[in-house]
């Protein structure tokens, strides 16, 4: 490639930048125009300019945005909490308590155990579940994406009791003063065991469920909730209320094979149930069934009042009339 | 960059924008989340071509969490907030690239074998995105801000704190590199 020989090449660049306007920029033109040198230039210049900007765009989704949005604003709130936090003077008698608490916590608590104004919550991870857990509006909310999951719930005695809800791929279970195990497999709710207390099942599909102390609502038998044999959760079955209204088919629910591992939490198990309600509503509503989009999107809206896609679920939902 | 001066701000983003730093400054987190829906995509966009999809949350995340802290340098009189958050996202960026190089420099004495701290940059996929990933951070940081963000020189300059003659000489490099290596490429 021959160097050009006119000395305005550099020109081409500047009006493009807008470092020359006006007479001076019109000026650049009319003599490109007329020598060559600065024409290929300017067709150079033109051609990396067409490049770059057919570079690949990087894909900004909607759904990651909004996540970044709650982590951001997460951040910012906590920062915030920290900032208006206690003085560094009371640094020590913080530390006091929380050890205090720690101790207490670690005598009293099994593992991953919360506390809210006059709940505690205990959940125990069989090795291998996904789950997490967080707080809304004062309510204990978890999420399992598969496995099984222990919970004991305790109701302390006050004014102000907070609902425990398990969300799970299907449906939500929420807690009604209990100590319960659910099982996920394969993004379907396989079961859920009662040994105290009574839960309520609301399936995505389907009507609500009730399975009191001492019964399993299994999804080969989804009609009813099954009666425990009392030999099962041996520890706890002396604990257990007395029988009850449902039909006594007695059901094997099977001792979990060893002592439950705690996991860690799975901080995209919420995610990925609120990403596949949302998506399968809208699936649902693109492939004609109507009926199923409503019901998806009113389950997202149950589980998820404050989610990303409310409003559009809301919009959802108010444009389907119910069955 | 002629683009730059056909953007249409209007006196209520102007007005807007202002308000929400400056009510993000006081601790209102629902105006850091509007000033957020207003800029982010623009933000994750540009962050993404400095350092990637991966590392581009991280980024943009620690930019709006320093907007409280850097209101007091924003000037409420700019058309939009964007410059002044590409700004701090450009601060932001170099800052964890210092550490990442720290970091490597550590490692790299540990072990016996060099790591490649040069970038952070995940593998590009086109021969445009490999040149890109190429250019050193100030050069590409100055490109793609002119020439697919649409900022003007004094914009940049601003954004960046450095002499808008500094931006001209990084952008002419820049592409003179990135011609080079595209005429290699081929």
């Amino acid at each position: 490639m021959t160097e050009p020989r006119c000395t305005r090449g550099w020109q081409i660049e500047a009006r493009h930048d807008g470092r020359l306007q006006g007479a001076d920029a019109d000026a650049v033109v009319s003599h490109a125009e007329r020598c060559a040198d600065c024409r290929d230039e300017k067709r150079r210049f033109d051609s990396l300019v067409a490049i770059l900007r057919r570079a690949s765009e990087p894909r900004v989704d909607e759904m990651r945005r909004a996540r970044l949005k709650q982590r951001v604003l997460s951040a910012a709130d906590a920062a915030l909490v920290r900032r208006e936090g206690p003085r560094p003077w009371l640094g020590f008698a913080a530390v006091a308590a929380a050890l205090a608490l720690g101790a207490f916590g670690a005598f009293h608590a099994t593992p991953s155990e919360r506390r809210t104004a006059t709940t505690s919550v205990v959940t125990r991870a069989i090795e291998g579940a996904r789950f997490s857990r967080r707080t809304e509006r004062g309510h204990e909310v978890i999420a399992l994406v598969e496995g099984e999951l222990v919970v004991r719930v305790r109701h302390a005695a006050g004014p102000r009791r907070s609902a425990v809800t398990v969300h799970v791929p299907d449906g939500v279970v929420r807690d009604e003063g209990t100590t319960f195990r659910v099982r996920v497999f394969r993004g379907h709710t396989e079961s859920i065991v009662v040994t105290e207390g009574r839960v309520a099942f609301t399936p995505s599909e389907g009507a609500v469920v009730r399975v009191d102390a001492g019964e399993r609502w299994d999804r080969a038998h989804p009609s009813d909730a099954l009666r425990i044999e009392p030999a099962h959760e041996a520890s706890r079955a002396e604990e257990a209320p007395a029988p009850h209204r449902r039909p006594a088919t007695v059901h094997s629910a099977p001792a979990p094979a060893a002592q439950p591992a705690l996991v860690e939490e799975d901080p995209a198990a919420t995610e990925s149930i609120e990403d596949g309600l949302y998506l399968g509503a809208i699936r649902a509503f693109r492939g004609g069934d109507r009926a199923r989009a409503r019901r998806l999107a009113s389950s997202y809206l149950a589980r998820f009042p404050s989610g990303f896609r409310r409003v559009e679920m809301q919009g959802l939902v108010a444009s389907i009339p119910p069955e | 960059m002629k683009r730059a001066s056909l953007r249409l701000v209007t006196p209520e983003a102007r007005s807007d924008d202002a308000d929400h730093v400056a009510r993000s400054a006081r601790g209102d987190v629902g105006a850091l989340g509007a000033l957020y829906d207003a800029h982010a995509n623009a933000l994750l966009r540009f962050v993404s071509r400095l350092v990637g999809d991966d590392e581009a949350e991280d980024v943009v995340q620690e930019t709006f969490l320093r907007v409280s802290r850097a209101a007091a340098g924003y000037d409420a009189r700019q058309a939009s907030a964007r410059p002044w958050l590409f700004g701090i996202a450009v601060n932001v960026v170099k800052e964890r690239k210092r550490a990442f190089a720290r970091l490597a420099r550590a490692l790299g004495r540990l072990r016996d074998h060099a790591v490649d701290a040069s970038t952070g940059v995940e593998a590009p996929s086109s021969d445009v995105d490999r040149a890109l990933a190429r250019l050193s951070d100030a050069k590409r940081a100055v490109l793609v801000l002119a020439e697919l963000e649409g900022f003007s020189g004094d914009e940049i300059a601003r954004m960046l704190d450095v002499p808008v003659g500094t931006v001209w000489t990084r952008l002419h490099h820049a592409r003179r590199e990135l011609r080079e290596f595209l005429g290699e490429a081929r």
